[in-house]
């Protein structure tokens, strides 16, 4: 037989455990989301903190080679030395005694240099010529020969003609 | 344990109640109800306790997402090629002044090169 009393306290214990329950899980849920907010937060925090120390890297690395970077950019042509360029090696070339003509330039795109291939022909001496080879093979810029054609007779006084195809990196501006 | 004896006592016939019987069953079944509610909170608890817990522990984890990288500086790659070019240089200095020695080649030839094409030099 359930008494009246008895039926009061459950009903009591009821609200007060369901009460309880409710706030329980009110309060876990706040502290979930708010721990969920924090969270989210400090990762923002973390992503700044490391943006600025990979900027302070990169200034510092960028400061610290600033002289070898101006060294380093005399090697490399630019589009505007490419006239300079072109008006020393003739120079050089009359220097060593051959003649020398610029056949063709040809730039291209690049993704990190811009290539200017260029073609010279080169006439004179045996000997001259292969001395003025050995010139473009030694150019101090970033350059290489990538096709070479010579022509030649016999003995070292004959006319000898070469063709020269260089490939130079210009430094995008 | 059979816990679906919890739930099912009211289907237990009058006449065992009317005996007595389920005032024992009544206590028993309480305290078993009682003892499962109690778990069950237990349990979430713990659950979300432990998520929380989980939550924090990654805070001394978190790592930030770096937008920009930062290229490794390779000074010693960096000497190298400045000494060649150095070196480059003088010998292009020299044989334009006419210091270093000449390659002589006293036969008749006809020659055609074509180094491996690279589109892009590094």
């Amino acid at each position: 037989m359930i008494t009246k009393h008895a039926k009061r306290m459950c009903i009591t214990a009821s609200i007060v455990f369901l009460v309880t329950l409710a706030l329980f899980v009110l309060a876990s849920w706040y502290l979930y989301t708010e721990s969920n907010r924090l969270y989210s937060r400090s990762q923002l925090v973390a992503n700044h903190l490391a943006q600025r120390q990979a900027q302070f890297e990169l200034t510092q690395i960028l400061d610290a080679t600033t002289l070898k970077r101006e060294a380093l950019r005399n090697y490399i042509l630019t589009e505007v030395g490419v006239i300079d360029f072109l008006s020393n090696i003739e120079a050089d070339a009359t220097k060593i005694g051959v003649k020398l003509k610029t056949d063709s330039l040809k730039p291209t795109t690049g993704k990190v240099y811009d290539i200017l291939t260029v073609q010279f022909t080169i006439v004179g001496t045996k000997t001259a010529v292969n001395t003025m080879l050995q010139a473009l093979e030694t150019l101090p810029y970033q350059s290489h020969i990538n096709r070479l054609s010579i022509t030649t007779g016999d003995g070292i006084e004959t006319v000898t003609t070469g063709v020269v195809e260089l490939v130079i990196s210009l430094l995008k501006s | 344990m059979n816990l679906l004896f919890l739930f099912t006592w009211h289907r237990q016939p009058r006449s065992l109640k009317r005996k007595g019987r389920n005032v024992y069953d009544s206590s028993r079944r309480h305290w078993w109800l009682g003892l499962f509610v109690f778990g069950v909170v237990v349990f979430l608890g713990s659950a979300v306790l432990a998520q929380m817990y989980f939550i924090q522990e990654s805070f001394d984890q978190l790592e930030g997402i770096k937008e920009t990288s930062v290229p490794q500086y390779q000074e010693q790659l960096v000497n190298d090629v400045l000494k060649l070019y150095e070196v480059r240089q003088a010998r292009y200095n020299e044989i334009i002044s006419g210091g270093a020695a000449p390659i002589v080649v006293d036969t008749a030839t006809s020659m055609n090169l074509i180094a491996t094409t690279t589109e892009e030099m590094p």
